[in-house]
């Protein structure tokens, strides 16, 4: 890190001075500013380092209040699990998708049947991360958030992003660290024209929804 | 830009599980006739060697039209046929078949691939179907694969993936919750016939905001709370039905 004292410059002496005053010499107006930027620059890459490093920091801890969260409700069957994700309005082939098993299989755990220790893992962690995303980010409706895309220019929604694994975009996006974009670009450099339609859902004049090209 | 007829999303990696919903034993009875269902078996007469032969068939015809009053299948259904069909790699080709790979997965014959021929086309009664046994559900990932076939193959149009999935997600959402309703009401021994009709009828209240719930499930963001009142509503009547003097409408 750069040790000179900082040589304060005024307009004037920038101006090459006026009557009256001394002038400073160009050579040690121009090491004067090389140093300034040298150091702006060098505290401005602490603070870039620190932000990453406090994001990490954060996204880390995160993980880790889901992990105990998820702890606490893996105590809980299997069908109670079940039965408080539809109680905040999921349906039963979104939390199939979000745990990676067939509807079938969600629907013999909802009458009992047998879960492996993985899967009531999987069941507790979806749990736990509604829990946390409603509470900590105060997002009151979980479900519905979960089922609503994240731009208009992007199918993907939070229930898509839960079921690839993307779990910090997840949170990420629900605490308000990271916009649409950002997340959509980590995932998909592509999605943009993915995303892009040439059709768009109507409500024709007999009531009825139809697909027509966009005007 | 230019849309090509669209894949299932790990297709590439040959898993096809996502394109159904149920398949085999799997399949609940208690679940509306949707489009995507594959039946086994159907029972057709056939002038030409005058007998009653079974077919396979799938149903192509549009949620929206399936039914006429909300609940019974309408007379006539459009059915493609089914046959054996090796697995295809490029999707974006093959624009007149709905290929179904891994359709009988416990097979191990030519049989365990097929695909639903567009050119074989047939109109069946609800009662005809009725005589098949239902062997698959797609997915609504896989039904909105085979919408969009089946409107490239009649308009030569290609519709993105995207936009045929926001038009039938809500009367998927409708059939998921009929389902759970008559699950749930079976054991209280309705008939899936009664549950049905039942579930119809709650949906369609018009609501204070002049909606009803049946409107309510075009838009995701209210989806999840139609749900949450169907929920409510089931145990409402099932107290009902459990101890009917403590019935009462609320």
């Amino acid at each position: 890190m750069p040790t000179d004292k900082i040589v304060t410059v005024s307009d004037s002496d920038l101006m090459g001075g006026t009557a009256g005053s001394s002038l400073t010499p160009l050579a040690d107006l121009t090491s004067s500013a090389a140093h300034l930027t040298e150091e702006v620059g060098y505290t401005r890459s602490i603070a870039r380092e620190t932000q990453r490093d406090v994001e990490q920091l954060h996204q880390r801890t995160h993980i880790i209040q889901w992990e105990v969260r998820t702890h606490d409700e893996v105590r809980k069957a299997a069908s109670t699990l079940l039965d408080e994700l539809a109680e905040l309005g999921f349906s039963w082939s979104d939390i199939a998708r979000m745990v990676g098993v067939s509807v079938p299989a969600v629907r013999k755990w909802r009458q009992g049947g047998k879960t492996t220790g993985s899967n009531r893992r999987d069941l507790a962690a979806l749990r736990a991360a509604c829990l946390l995303i409603s509470e900590q980010y105060l997002i009151e409706e979980v479900a519905s958030w979960f089922e609503v895309p994240i731009s208009a220019g992007s199918a993907i929604t939070p229930i898509d992003l839960y079921a690839a694994g993307h779990r910090q975009e997840l949170f990420d996006w629900a605490a308000g660290y990271a916009d649409a974009e950002q997340i959509l670009t980590e995932i998909d450099p592509n999605w943009r024209e993915k995303g892009r339609t040439t059709h768009e859902v109507f409500t024709s004049t007999d009531g009825e929804r139809g697909i027509r090209p966009k005007s | 830009m230019t849309v090509d007829l669209a894949a299932p999303a790990a297709a590439a990696q040959g898993q096809f599980d996502s394109l159904y919903l149920a398949r085999g034993e799997e399949v609940n009875k208690n679940r509306p006739v949707f489009t995507g269902d594959v039946f086994r078996g159907v029972k057709m007469y056939s002038p030409a060697t005058d007998a009653w032969r079974g077919r396979d068939f799938l149903v192509v015809q549009h949620p929206c039209t399936l039914r006429e009053d909300g609940v019974n299948l309408t007379e006539n259904l459009l059915v493609v046929e089914i046959s054996p069909h090796a697995q295809i790699e490029d999707w974006t080709g093959y624009s007149k078949l709905m290929p179904l790979p891994a359709l009988n997965p416990e097979l191990q014959t030519k049989r365990r691939d097929c695909a639903a021929m567009f050119k074989k086309l047939y109109i069946v009664s609800a009662a005809s179907l009725a005589s098949g046994e239902r062997i698959a559900c797609l997915s609504l990932e896989g039904t909105s694969l085979l919408v969009q076939r089946w409107v490239f193959v009649n308009s030569r149009a290609v519709v993105e993936l995207r936009t045929i999935t926001e038009l039938i997600a809500g009367p998927w959402a409708e059939a998921e919750i009929a389902e759970d309703w008559c699950d749930s009401r079976a054991s209280d021994g309705l008939t899936a016939e009664t549950s049905a009709a039942e579930c119809l009828t709650w949906l369609r209240e018009t609501l204070s905001t002049g909606k009803t719930r049946q409107d309510m499930l075009d838009d995701p963001v209210y989806r999840s709370a139609v749900r949450q009142q169907a929920r409510q509503e089931l145990r409402r009547l099932r107290a009902g039905s459990q101890n009917p003097s403590a019935t009462g409408n609320q």
